[in-house]
């Protein structure tokens, strides 16, 4: 599919991977319809999209409302007269052991990350359908694959995610054209520098951090705009989203058991306490976001690859060296 | 858990710890040199202190880091495994007693004087805090507050106090929190203690400090309190004032006075309070065994140290050991090998601070005169409200011996930020004139003995 003035709706766009699309979208001459809670941040992010070159519409939506999420896909061909994408983004979480976690915010997570998408892939389908094309982006994450303690709502609802898109593809692969023509596409970031930790609900007592390896969200954004214009089943998202994901295959208890000691000491800190929070479930953070976080996403890619191509030369030279 | 990690969970500089392991030191015949953690060594002592000022105060933020534990072992805290880490401190016995109880100096050296190993009611255990700010209480008390209710919640036998004091504990509370863990029950470590090494017949003498302080609940057995016992009265960190604004503004703050938690109870004081929930097990084991129970009352932890400085000179007399020197002792900076060998009568402060001077002083001023006076000083890293300058300290033990007084054991010039302090003290007692052979230990009809025939009335104090 063509990106250029393709319509492309973004959910979860005020900040972080979401905020980080609708740019990418928007930079390639498509038009973005933005839905978050933060309707200020959504002005922001399409005064940001409108700057970089494509036209934007900011709805604030909460998706766990289907009569707004319904109402954000009818205001999308109300303005563009089609939607090409829907970006199923809007994720939250919530941090805590598993008998400490509030049963209301447990549920708020799985409805926000799952009927969300839910809302979205059902506001958006009958639309394509009507159109005999479209691609429904379900942003999941390496945590669906690997779960991670104390985050089980989260976990859950990131292993849903990927189930609901294999299911809805299948039954569209049933259906037959032009059904067959809409594509759903499963996405799985590994940790991505944005400002999701800072707001996250946590009961652990210890502050959020982001696990490294930290990715930037331009790279999730970049694989997005791709996966539109040449769609996959399923991608990850940095070389260690991939490997997990390979190893989990091979070897899963003893990455499910790494994955756990992996979060327990580099996921919370060991040093800073955290008080008790529900974070950003049930009202949204004040600001007006952005699309980073404090965790140097770019910054730390940029070392890693450079280590890594320091140490390919090393080992380049030494073989080298050897033959002759 | 093994022995190894109960002793990496409890906190070196801890009152109750160096209680335990200068008397279970005591009774193998060694002293308690570097806090029995370290050398006791003038020179490594004297290197340690020798940075710039700024280095040093960075030293105590460094050493409060080093004690604390990493947040995600803090639910492996095992106030039981601790228990059993004290009781491993002491040989087989039997002995024919124990003390049991509140924390205080003096009490070390009755117990000592007793050959009497000590329980103590609370242990300190510190975890990493990276994140707050010392003069924020309350996003203190809600930071750490989680952690406070998770080692409750594993420990159904202890109360845990999350201790806040920016006055004393300043460089610590940099890169630490305090959690004190006040036992309600005596476990199975001490019950066993009790049952197998206290002698048939045997006494325990319950230590009961009865000062309290406002705390703040912040779950089931989770307290916050802030301040602690020092040199800022309990008011004075509610209610603040110039003084407060002007160590706020010299310690380089934001702000300007402390804010801290509205407070809904009064509670057994963090740190040296005597929690009663105790007693009441105390009391059934005792009843149970036949064991004599004598409860030793106190208003303050320091209350204690005329009786056990008076004491100890009567018991000296008796045994023929010259009664004429006084070693001031302040906070763990304590040795009984040392009092016991050099034939000291020893005088516990509580801190550096005017309250212990000034109970220094009132003992000095109604006491029998001493020929020689000798004050060691714990260095707590900065100058916080109420420390004494040590000038004052010489003009007092200068004014009241006889015939000679001396601050020893302490880097004049880097006090109280002298990194080295803890290694200083040992040597500088070793190196006092004359020595003993350790004499046989009083028993507890000996105390009765010495209470019946003084003179003074230890108002604050009540043997009961």
């Amino acid at each position: 599919m063509r990106v250029k003035d393709s319509i492309v709706v973004v959910t979860g766009a005020s900040s972080g991977i979401g905020r980080a699309t609708a740019l990418a979208f928007a930079g390639g001459r498509a038009a973005v319809v933005l839905a978050a809670r933060r309707e200020q941040a959504l002005d922001e992010v399409a005064r940001e999209c409108e700057a970089a070159g494509g036209q934007a519409l900011a709805v604030p939506t909460d998706v766990t409302d289907p009569k707004a999420v319904d109402e954000l896909a009818r205001r999308a061909v109300e303005r563009f007269g089609r939607i090409d994408v829907w970006v199923n983004n809007a994720a939250l979480t919530l941090f805590a052991p598993f008998l400490d976690a509030p049963l209301e915010d447990f549920r708020r997570v799985l409805d926000v990350n799952v009927m969300g998408y839910v809302h979205g892939a059902r506001a958006a389908l009958p639309q394509m359908k009507e159109q005999g094309a479209g691609a429904i982006v379900n942003v999941s994450s390496i945590a669906g694959v690997v779960p991670q303690p104390y985050t089980h709502a989260y976990c859950m609802s990131k292993a849903a995610i990927r189930a609901f898109s294999a299911s809805l593809r299948q039954e569209l692969m049933l259906e037959g054209s032009p059904s067959r023509n809409i594509k759903v596409v499963s996405v799985l970031p590994g940790t991505i520098d944005t400002p999701f930790f800072d707001y996250t609900a946590n009961y652990t007592g210890r502050e959020a951090k982001a696990m490294p390896p930290v990715y930037s969200p331009e790279r999730v954004a970049r694989t997005i705009v791709n996966l539109v214009r040449v769609p996959r089943r399923e991608v990850t998202v940095g070389p260690m989203a991939r490997n997990l994901a390979m190893q989990a295959k091979m070897t899963p208890g003893l990455v499910e058991k790494m994955m756990a000691l992996q979060v327990d000491k580099t996921h919370l800190s060991r040093t800073k306490p955290a008080p008790a929070t529900e974070g950003n479930l049930h009202e949204p953070a004040s600001g007006s976001g952005s699309v980073h976080g404090r965790w140097n996403g770019k910054r730390r890619t940029a070392i890693r690859r450079a280590m890594s191509g320091t140490a390919l030369a090393g080992v380049v030279t030494v073989v080298r060296r050897r033959r002759r | 858990m093994p022995r190894v990690r109960a002793a990496r969970f409890v906190t070196d500089f801890d009152s109750s710890v160096n209680m335990v392991r200068a008397l279970g030191r005591l009774f193998e015949g060694k002293d308690h040199s570097g806090l029995s953690m370290g050398p006791g060594s003038r020179r490594l002592a004297n290197l340690v202190s020798s940075p710039p000022r700024a280095l040093r105060r960075l030293g105590f933020v460094g050493m409060g880091a080093s004690q604390g534990i990493p947040l995600d072992r803090a639910r492996f805290i095992d106030a039981e495994e601790i228990a059993r880490w004290v009781t491993q401190q002491y040989g087989l016995g039997p002995f024919d007693t124990v003390v049991i109880g509140s924390c205080t100096g003096a009490g070390l050296h009755l117990a000592a004087a007793l050959g009497a190993p000590f329980l103590p009611q609370t242990t300190l255990v510190a975890v990493r805090d990276f994140a707050t700010h010392p003069d924020d209480a309350v996003g203190a008390m809600h930071a750490l507050a989680p952690t406070v209710r998770l080692i409750a919640r594993n420990n159904p036998e202890v109360s845990v106090y999350h201790m806040h004091d920016p006055a004393q504990d300043r460089p610590m509370l940099q890169a630490m929190a305090y959690m004190r863990l006040k036992r309600l029950r005596l476990g199975r470590a001490y019950e066993r203690f009790l049952e197998e090494r206290l002698a048939p017949g045997g006494t325990i003498i319950q230590l009961e400090c009865e000062r309290t302080w406002r705390t703040r609940a912040v779950g089931e057995r989770a307290h916050f309190q802030f301040g602690a016992l020092g040199g800022v009265a309990e008011e004075e960190y509610h209610d603040n004032g110039a003084r407060i604004a002007e160590y706020l503004e010299a310690e380089g703050s934001p702000r300007r006075k402390w804010e801290p938690p509205e407070p809904d109870a009064r509670r057994a004081e963090a740190e040296w309070g005597w929690d009663p929930a105790l007693g009441e097990d105390v009391e059934r084991l005792a009843r149970r065994y036949g064991y004599r129970l004598q409860r030793l009352v106190m208003e303050e932890p320091q209350d204690l140290s005329a009786l056990v400085a008076d004491f100890h000179r009567w018991w000296y007399r008796r045994i023929g050991v010259p009664s004429g020197r006084l070693l001031v002792e302040s906070y763990v900076q304590w040795d009984p090998y040392w009092v016991l060998r050099l034939g000291v009568v020893p005088f516990w402060l509580r801190f550096n601070m005017q309250p212990s001077y000034e109970d220094l002083q009132t003992y000095l001023n109604h006491a029998e005169p001493y020929d020689d006076i000798y004050l060691n000083l714990f260095s707590q890293g900065l100058w916080s409200p109420g420390v004494v300058p040590l000038e004052k300290w010489r003009e007092l033990i200068k004014s009241k011996a006889r015939e000679h007084a001396e601050i020893i054991g302490v880097d004049e010039k880097a006090y109280p930020l002298d990194t080295g302090s803890t290694m200083r003290y040992q040597p500088a007692f070793e190196a006092l004139p004359f020595r003993h052979p350790i004499p046989p230990p009083v028993t507890v009809d000996d105390i009765d003995v010495f209470l019946e025939n003084s003179r003074k009335d230890y108002a604050r104090v009540r043997w009961v």
